[in-house]
C-alpha cells in the first residue's frame, strides 16, 4: 500500500485547490526530469541505448501534464512518447536524426515547463 | 438477488499523482474506502487481502502492466470475480474492445475530469449484473 501521509490529500482543501498544489509540484518534478532527459541524451551509449527508462519519463509526463491541464507538456511529453515507442517496436536503434528530435522535444518540453511556471 | 453496493475500491497505478487526484476524486463519494497500490504485483498482495469490490488498473504500468495483472487475478479463484475497470490514455475503440475481451468491466479514458470520477466508476459498476449479496 502507498503511504501519502506527506503529499496525499489534505482534508479541508477544495479539490481545485489540490490539483493546483499537486501541479506545482509535479511541474518541478518535470523541470528536473527534463534535466535527466538532456543528460541521458548526451551520455548515450553506442549501439545498445534501453529506451524503456526513456518511454516510461515520457509517458508519466505524457499523462500527469494532460490531468493537470498543461496542455503544451502533455503534447510535447506525448510526441515523445510515441517516437520511441515506434523506435522500440521496430527495434531499431537511436541514429543521429532520432537524437537530434529527441533533443529539440527536450528543448521545447523545457521551455513549455518554464512557461507554465512563470504564469503561476 | 441484488447487487453488492460498492464499499471498498482498489486504484492501481505507478504515477503517484495520478493515483492521489483519483483519491480525491473518489473521495468525494464519501463512504467508499480507498486503497491504492503503485504496482501490479503489489495489487495483487493488496487485492488478496483486502477482497475489494472493484479494482480499477492503469494500464502501461513498469513490470506487471495492467492487463497482465487482470490475467493473473482471473487466474486465482479468490481474485477472479472481482470487477476491474482500466484507466487508460489507450481509448481507442479496438483498444477498448480488447480490454472487454480480457475480461475488463470498462475502460475510462484518462485523462479524466476529477469532478466526473465517481460518476464514471459508478455508472460502470452499475452495469454490474445482479448477483447474490455477499
Amino acid at each position: 500500500m502507498t503511504d501519502t501521509s506527506d503529499t496525499g490529500p489534505q482534508p479541508g482543501l477544495e479539490i481545485q485547490d489540490q490539483l493546483r498544489i499537486l501541479g506545482g509540484k509535479f511541474l518541478s518534478r518535470t523541470r528536473d526530469q527534463t534535466a535527466q532527459l538532456r543528460q541521458w541524451l548526451r551520455d548515450l551509449p553506442h549501439g545498445a541505448e534501453p529506451l524503456a527508462p526513456l518511454e516510461e519519463i515520457a509517458h508519466k509526463i505524457h499523462g500527469s501534464g494532460a490531468m493537470f491541464g498543461f496542455a503544451a507538456i502533455s503534447t510535447c511529453a506525448g510526441e515523445m512518447e510515441s517516437l520511441v515507442e515506434g523506435l522500440i517496436a521496430a527495434k531499431a536503434s537511436l541514429d543521429a536524426s532520432t537524437i537530434q528530435r529527441l533533443n529539440g522535444l527536450v528543448d521545447q518540453l523545457e521551455r513549455c515547463v518554464q512557461e507554465a511556471l512563470d504564469t503561476r | 438477488m441484488a447487487r453488492t453496493q460498492l464499499k471498498t475500491l482498489l486504484y492501481v497505478d505507478d504515477e503517484p499523482d495520478i493515483r492521489q487526484i483519483v483519491e480525491m476524486a473518489l473521495g468525494l463519494a464519501g463512504g467508499l474506502s480507498i486503497q491504492t497500490a503503485e504496482s501490479g504485483g503489489q495489487a495483487l498482495e493488496l487485492a488478496r487481502t483486502l477482497r475489494p469490490d472493484l479494482v480499477l488498473l492503469d494500464v502501461m504500468m513498469p513490470g506487471l502492466d495492467g492487463p497482465e495483472t487482470l490475467r493473473r487475478m482471473r487466474a486465482e479463484p479468490t481474485l477472479a470475480a472481482i470487477p476491474v475497470i482500466f484507466m487508460t490514455a489507450k481509448s481507442l475503440p479496438q483498444e477498448v474492445a480488447r480490454f472487454h475481451e480480457l475480461g475488463a468491466l470498462g475502460v475510462i479514458a484518462k485523462p479524466f475530469d476529477p469532478m466526473r470520477l465517481v460518476h464514471q466508476v459508478f455508472s460502470l459498476w452499475d452495469t454490474l449484473p445482479e448477483r447474490a449479496t455477499l
